[in-house]
């Protein structure tokens, strides 16, 4: 058994030590560092310190740390990770954060889907095609829960960006889902978000996606989406919150695939170029193509299981 | 071409929203397919189907689509003129007109039959059914003519994924610890002591339970969960198989964990025959 305790504010990704996986990096402010009951423990609290110390500068033991220690352990970290150009939570400038994604948690609907990327999660569930009780024929029910931000603040119905996105959304899967012809089915979708750590609109319309595929409705495309941005004249893609603060601009789009159709564009600008957001919109592309081809072979593979049974 | 290759190959090809399926002309896009263009496309996740021109998908999953012939249970949810509304978890409403139902005595429906609609089937009642026609905007009629139809009462509902229920000669079944199913095709399963299968009576009367009856009822519904949480298929033969393995390996004791057991040893069993 492995206990390990750090008392530090913002969790930021998880990272391998070694064989052992844990959820701690970055932190601005340290106070009690760590309790370990394990055998190996002198071992593992030396990666993490040497990780935080040549990463973040962040030094947790004095007292302890030595300085053969880096030497020996060096080997250890790939040599990339100790570049300038290096993002604050590790990641390359082009790299995206780990996604996955669990089809059907849910069985008392029609459609679920659990979505993570890095630390945002998001959560939807599809009522497929029923009997209609109202007089819409698609539903779309977006919310973000009161503890996702680090703030937390509830989500007033009178907040601009709040209830502009939930039109947005609706109106984009209207066109994208065949609806019933004759108006005597409906579809209601509820989607929400969990935990909101950078890029959780993207999160939104990939999850949806996902939860509908998983349902069964029938639908013309294939929809994902991706948040791109500019920091310090760098082009970066997958902003968590604290890139998103102070980033010059933000870029989300929604894109469907086959038509190669750019279907919802949301910039957050102060002042930006005309050529960087050309840039800015060419790498979104490229990077939702990505997203999709890689999509595209897990549900492969999920499926394939379930036409063997 | 692509079309043919997956249909002389033994392992079919899955095919999600927005792949192409041919872009020759002469093709007919059948059900859950759409045209563009000259192209066709399908729009769900699933297995392709071709019969000479026409191109479908056949999807893996998707929601009730009720077909002539099928048993289904149902929940009574408004009474319009001559007619009821019934939920039966398809795509869209099913009705069950006045005169599609059963009458002990012969004869035509007359008015006062109208007036007194709710003596037969009211608000929020539970009624077994069988599917008469669908239309071609997707709703379906239903009739209960026949003593196995009509009201159901004093027994156990269980609900469950009804793409998970094996299409069977019998959904009328008595299972091996007498107690009466009816295995619904819409993903409804009912549980009682009636037996609706015997043709001598005319009425169904409810007979009070005894304590046997309801310990066997709750454990039979206690099996059909397990099988619906572990996604395997249900059916008279899978129900009393879990059921048999209970009585063989102890009657009493804590038979939870016993099927828990039980589904492990099938899975260890499936991935045996997959290596």
């Amino acid at each position: 058994m492995l206990f390990l305790i750090i008392d530090i504010q913002v969790y930021r990704s998880s990272q391998l030590f070694g064989k052992y996986k844990l959820n701690v990096i970055y932190a601005k402010k340290i106070s009690i560092p760590a309790v370990l009951i394990h055998d190996q423990a002198d071992d593992i609290i030396n990666y993490i310190q040497i990780h935080l110390f040549l990463n973040y500068k962040v030094n947790i033991f004095p007292n302890i740390m030595q300085k053969n220690l880096i030497d020996k352990f060096a080997g250890h970290y790939n040599v990339s990770l100790i570049q300038d150009q290096k993002r604050q939570d590790g990641r390359n400038l082009l790299q995206m954060r780990n996604i996955e994604f669990k089809l059907a948690i849910d069985l008392s609907v029609d459609g679920s889907c659990l979505y993570k990327q890095g630390l945002t999660e998001v959560i939807c569930l599809v009522q497929g095609p029923r009997a209609k009780t109202q007089s819409e024929l698609l539903l779309i029910e977006y919310s973000v829960s009161p503890f996702s931000n680090i703030e937390s603040k509830r989500n007033s119905k009178f907040d601009k960006d709040y209830s502009m996105f939930a039109e947005n959304l609706k109106e984009s899967f209207e066109n994208l889902i065949i609806l019933d012809e004759n108006g005597k089915s409906e579809i209601s979708i509820s989607v929400c978000v969990i935990q909101n750590d950078g890029s959780s609109k993207s999160a939104v319309f990939n999850a949806i996606t996902l939860a509908l595929l998983d349902a069964g409705v029938s639908m013309k495309d294939f929809l994902v989406s991706v948040t791109v941005g500019l920091d310090q004249g760098n082009l970066i893609v997958d902003l968590i919150q604290e890139e998103s603060k102070t980033a010059q601009g933000e870029l989300t789009i929604s894109y469907q695939s086959r038509k190669q159709k750019i279907d919802f564009y949301e910039l957050k600008t102060l002042k930006l170029q005309q050529q960087e957001m050309d840039q800015l919109s060419k790498l979104a592309v490229s990077k939702a193509d990505e997203i999709y081809q890689w999509m595209k072979e897990e549900i492969y593979q999920i499926k394939e299981k379930q036409i063997d049974q | 071409m692509q079309i043919e290759e997956n249909l002389h190959s033994d392992k079919k090809e899955v095919f999600l929203p927005g792949d192409l399926l041919s872009d020759e002309t002469g093709f007919i896009s059948g059900t859950n397919t759409y045209e563009e263009q000259g192209k066709i496309f399908s729009s769900t996740t699933g297995t392709i189907n071709q019969t000479n021109k026409l191109i479908m998908i056949k999807p893996i999953k998707c929601s009730y689509q009720p077909q002539i012939g099928e048993i289904v249970i149902g929940q009574i949810v408004q009474i319009r003129d001559k007619k009821w509304i019934v939920n039966i978890g398809s795509s869209s409403e099913a009705t069950l007109h006045l005169n599609s139902t059963y009458l002990p005595e012969q004869r035509q429906k007359t008015e006062d039959d109208e007036m007194n609609m709710r003596q037969i089937f009211s608000e929020n009642d539970l009624i077994c059914a069988e599917v008469h026609s669908v239309n071609n905007d997707k709703s379906v009629n239903l009739h209960t003519r026949g003593l196995k139809y009509g009201k159901i009462e004093d027994g156990l509902l269980i609900k469950v994924n009804h793409y998970l229920i094996v299409k069977q000669k019998r959904h009328f079944i008595k299972l091996n610890n007498n107690v009466n199913m009816i295995l619904g095709h819409n993903g409804q399963i009912y549980l009682s002591n009636q037996d609706r299968t015997t043709n001598n009576q005319k009425v169904i009367y409810c007979q009070n339970y005894t304590v046997q009856q309801r310990i066997d009822i709750a454990n039979t519904g206690k099996a059909i969960k397990f099988l619906q949480q572990n996604q395997f298929k249900i059916s008279q033969t899978s129900i009393e198989k879990v059921l048999n393995y209970i009585s063989e390996k102890k009657p009493q004791n804590d038979w939870i964990t016993l099927i828990e057991q039980f589904f492990l040893e099938q899975k260890s069993k499936q991935q045996q025959q997959d290596q």
